[in-house]
């Protein structure tokens, strides 16, 4: 499988991240109306599980796929699967620092104040999806190194 | 009350993850962007609207289970790798759902062992 980034040329780093808020134009209001109503309906079923069952049953449906599998298959449908498979790995470390964040509310939530507790969760977690990021990048562009 | 928690819900949970998709739409390359397909934004929305409405107790259990449900997501991410590449991406994206629930299940009892 040949990495879609390696067509923009050789030297040029396709791992480092890069912000153009400008591409926000060219997203269609219709993608973000499915993630609403994904991200809505899961956090209602979330809701229900815990009032049917326990709340940590609950708890365990906020983490379920309905964002992912949204934007696997909006991107399956206007790019191509190659695209679709490479944000997964990006979600496959997001997932671990899900992990991490909801690991720390667990335990800070009902000792620190809220918005502490919530704000560095979610701190934790960008720290460790673009540690792991940072990880990945190295290893892959060392390997390719190693090939070239 | 109980039909103020559901509408908090459905919102605040929609808006969190409309934000999150904003942000990963405006960065490239996709493997990164990917990361806000992970983001804990329905785990965030969900607690807000619990800690305002029924207080940190039933929060803090929520956060507790989310703990095994990222652990199955992880799974799920590893999976939809595999799966996209041999089937369409929607169909690829609902076979990756079995290692979801599967590890999901295993990671809670596991928790709730050594609890």
């Amino acid at each position: 499988m040949s990495d879609p980034a390696s067509q923009d040329g050789p030297r040029s780093n396709h791992f480092v991240p890069r912000f153009r808020p400008g591409r926000i134009r060219e997203a269609r209001f219709r993608d973000f109306a499915v993630r609403f109503a994904f991200g809505g309906t899961i956090s209602v079923v979330a809701a229900l599980v815990g009032a049917a069952f326990t709340e940590p049953i609950g708890g365990i449906f906020t983490a379920f796929p309905a964002i992912l599998v949204a934007s696997l298959t909006l991107i399956d449908k206007q790019e191509d699967q190659e695209h679709a498979s490479y944000d997964a790995v990006g979600a496959a470390l997001g997932a671990v620092g899900f992990v991490a964040c909801a690991f720390f509310v667990s335990r800070t939530l009902e000792r620190w104040p809220v918005a502490a507790s919530l704000g560095v969760g979610l701190l934790v977690w960008v720290v460790v999806s673009v540690g792991l990021y940072a990880l990945y990048a190295l290893v892959v562009s060392r390997g390719r190194n190693d090939e070239g | 009350m109980e039909v103020a928690y559901y509408l908090g819900k459905f919102l605040a949970g929609g808006i969190m993850v409309v934000l999150f998709a904003v942000v990963s739409e405006t960065c490239e390359p996709k493997r990164f962007a990917g990361i806000f397909s992970a983001a804990p934004s329905v785990l965030l929305a969900s607690l807000i609207v619990t800690v305002l409405l029924k207080g940190t107790a039933p929060a803090s259990l929520s956060a507790f289970g989310a703990v095994a449900g990222a652990t199955g997501l992880v799974a799920y991410a590893l999976a939809a790798r595999w799966a996209v590449d041999r089937f369409k991406g929607l169909a690829g994206s609902v076979i990756a759902l079995v290692p979801w629930a599967v590890v999901s299940l295993a990671a809670y009892l596991l928790l709730v062992g050594r609890r």
